[in-house]
């Protein structure tokens, strides 16, 4: 009776086939990692240029490919690729830190216009009730309805 | 006024406009590669009718301005971003220099503080073997200069930064006396109703300078503008620039005065801010977390070595000198005590051939000596506060470079020149000129019929 090889030792037979699984999983993640970052530099140009909808997408499609990248194990792939994999995990690191503050600058731009709109006349009281209507929509509600009589 | 002198006159009219709005288009088309320059306008409006009863008659029509095309809230925000990018600029480049300090490599710390370990771990093999004491002797030394070298490194950066600040205050001084003159030159020309766009321009170029050197707000006055930092010191009030100065406190580092008062800690943003943050913030943080270590360091290895005994069978001496209390200027001044490899104090019984406190010294390798962190393990936490802070910088860096590229290609959008669309207004211009003189021709024909007729 022989000894059960352990789980983290393949078997001489099937190591080569293994290398090639290995081998096939790094180029999977590179190319996913590659997609990332084009994706990441897309919805850059979507929050530089207000483009919600493409932001929109580009964030779809960043999760998607998160969720890819996280079912392909790393351990083997980075020996394989490992210089490759780590300059590209550094750009998306750093594009991901730019997106980060793109849009800690667009949220500052927004509370400005918030502001603006708001204007000087600010009321502090309580919030109008829901049915509330422009005094002058109500006057001009008035006059359509005198004008039918 | 009616009849041909008065069509005359107004076909005359229309020959000034469009000469003078033909002016205008080709100072824009002689502009066109002018960093800076905003495209100009004709503003043309009708003359005042006359009243010839029961008629009213157009008199022509008037070049009333040339306006220059701007958005000053577009001109606001590529301040501001200015601002935002000096900063991120400043402390970016001062971080990248800080970094090199503790890049991985013989003469580093990380590496010091392993190799002084590894010492005193061959030495617990053989703890009588004079030349493996003397190893761990160079190992501490090494260990020693690695902090001296890192915290000499911190202080000539500061002071270099120093120089920094005293520069920019100096350009910050140049730039507000150039806008407070362009101010005087604008408001002259404006008060007597002529365009200073030219000048506008110029002033234009001027704020965005200083923008990246320091947090300005611009307010707008009466045909000129008040320039001051964030909180409100002013730099320039119309044609008068206030000049900042730089004074040394007792440690050295330049402050900024306005008009006598310390405005130091109020300057965030632009150049200046980014340099006064990576001076008296971000490298003393580091320095302050550099201290620690060496204080913790030396402290931990002085109580095990002055617990166990030497070579001769003595009680050992401290092998670094004691730290200061506060462990305020520790990496600076760290070194070692002893110069006699036989003071190493291996044995913690006193006999010769023990390697029990040797040992005990190699056991704080991985002890939580400093804020429950191993020597090493805090060590690395040092170097990568200092790398995310770097990347930090970086990255904010290239986003308001990526901000500010959008906003000036806004700006190009609203205020630049486009040869197309100046080619076409020459061409109207141009058939509104030729028009206007074929009525004068037509009038010229008329008047000679007139005057043949009188004949």
């Amino acid at each position: 009776m022989t000894e059960p090889r352990p789980n983290n030792v393949a078997c001489p037979s099937s190591e080569p086939a293994l290398r090639t699984a290995d081998a096939e999983i790094a180029q999977a993640r590179l190319s996913l990692l590659t997609e990332l970052e084009a994706s990441l530099q897309s919805s850059q140009h979507a929050i530089l240029t207000r483009d919600v909808i493409g932001l929109e997408q580009s964030y779809g499609q960043q999760i998607r490919l998160l969720r890819a990248l996280r079912i392909l194990d790393p351990a083997q792939a980075d020996l394989i690729f490992g210089s490759e994999l780590r300059g590209a995990q550094m750009r998306i690191l750093h594009l991901a830190r730019v997106q980060a503050a793109l849009l800690a600058r667009g949220q500052r731009w927004l509370r400005t216009i918030e502001n603006l709109l708001a204007g000087p006349a600010t009321n502090y009281g309580p919030a109008p009730p829901l049915h509330y209507q422009n005094p002058r929509t109500v006057a001009e509600e008035k006059e359509r309805a005198s004008c039918r009589d | 006024m009616s009849g041909l002198n008065a069509s005359l006159a107004t076909a005359l009219s229309g020959l000034t406009a469009e000469q003078g709005a033909l002016q205008a288009t080709t100072n824009n088309v002689a502009n066109v590669n002018t960093p800076g320059y905003s495209r100009e306008v004709p503003v043309l409006v009708a003359s005042d009718p006359i009243l010839v009863d029961p008629l009213t008659l157009g008199t022509g029509v008037t070049l009333q301005t040339i306006e220059s095309v701007r958005d000053p809230i577009l001109e606001s925000r590529i301040q501001q971003e200015t601002q935002t990018q000096g900063q991120w600029s400043a402390l970016a480049s001062a971080l990248a220099q800080t970094q090199v300090t503790f890049t991985g490599g013989t003469g580093d710390i990380g590496t010091a503080i392993s190799s002084f370990f590894n010492s005193l771990n061959q030495l617990s093999t053989s703890p009588a073997d004079l030349s493996l004491r003397q190893g761990v002797l160079t190992a501490a030394d090494n260990l020693a200069t690695a902090f001296n070298l890192a915290s000499n490194n911190l202080t000539t950066q500061r002071s270099n930064l120093n120089g920094s600040v005293e520069q920019a205050a100096g350009q910050i001084n140049q730039l507000t006396g150039q806008i407070a003159k362009l101010n005087g030159q604008i408001a002259d020309l404006e008060n007597v109703g002529q365009n200073a766009g030219t000048f506008l321009d110029q002033r234009t170029q001027l704020i965005d300078q200083l923008s990246a050197l320091v947090d300005v707000s611009v307010i707008p006055t009466d045909n000129t503008l008040t320039l001051t930092t964030a909180n409100g010191t002013p730099l320039v009030a119309g044609q008068q620039s206030f000049q900042l100065s730089t004074q040394p406190d007792p440690s050295g580092a330049q402050h900024i005065y306005a008009q006598g008062r310390d405005i130091t800690s109020s300057l965030t943003s632009g150049q200046l801010g980014g340099l006064l943050q990576a001076r008296d913030q971000q490298i003393p943080a580091i320095q302050t977390q550099l201290d620690t270590l060496a204080a913790g360091l030396a402290n931990a290895v002085n109580g095990v070595q002055t617990a166990g005994y030497d070579l001769n069978g003595r009680l050992g001496a401290n092998l670094f000198t004691p730290p200061p209390a506060s462990a305020s200027g520790a990496a600076a001044t760290l070194s070692v005590a002893i110069t006699d490899p036989s003071k190493i104090a291996a044995s913690s019984d006193g006999t010769v051939g023990n390697n029990g406190n040797a040992d005990a010294m190699y056991a704080l390798s991985t002890q939580p000596l400093i804020q429950g962190q191993s020597p090493t393990g805090y060590y690395s936490t040092v170097v990568f506060n200092v790398g995310n802070a770097s990347a930090n910088a970086n990255a904010e860096q290239s986003a308001s470079g990526l901000v500010l590229q959008q906003l000036n290609d806004q700006r190009s959008s609203i205020s630049g020149v486009s040869l197309d669309q100046e080619a076409a207004n020459i061409m109207r211009f141009q058939q509104a000129y030729s028009a206007s003189a074929q009525v004068i021709s037509t009038i010229n024909s008329m008047m000679q019929t007139v005057i043949n007729m009188k004949n």
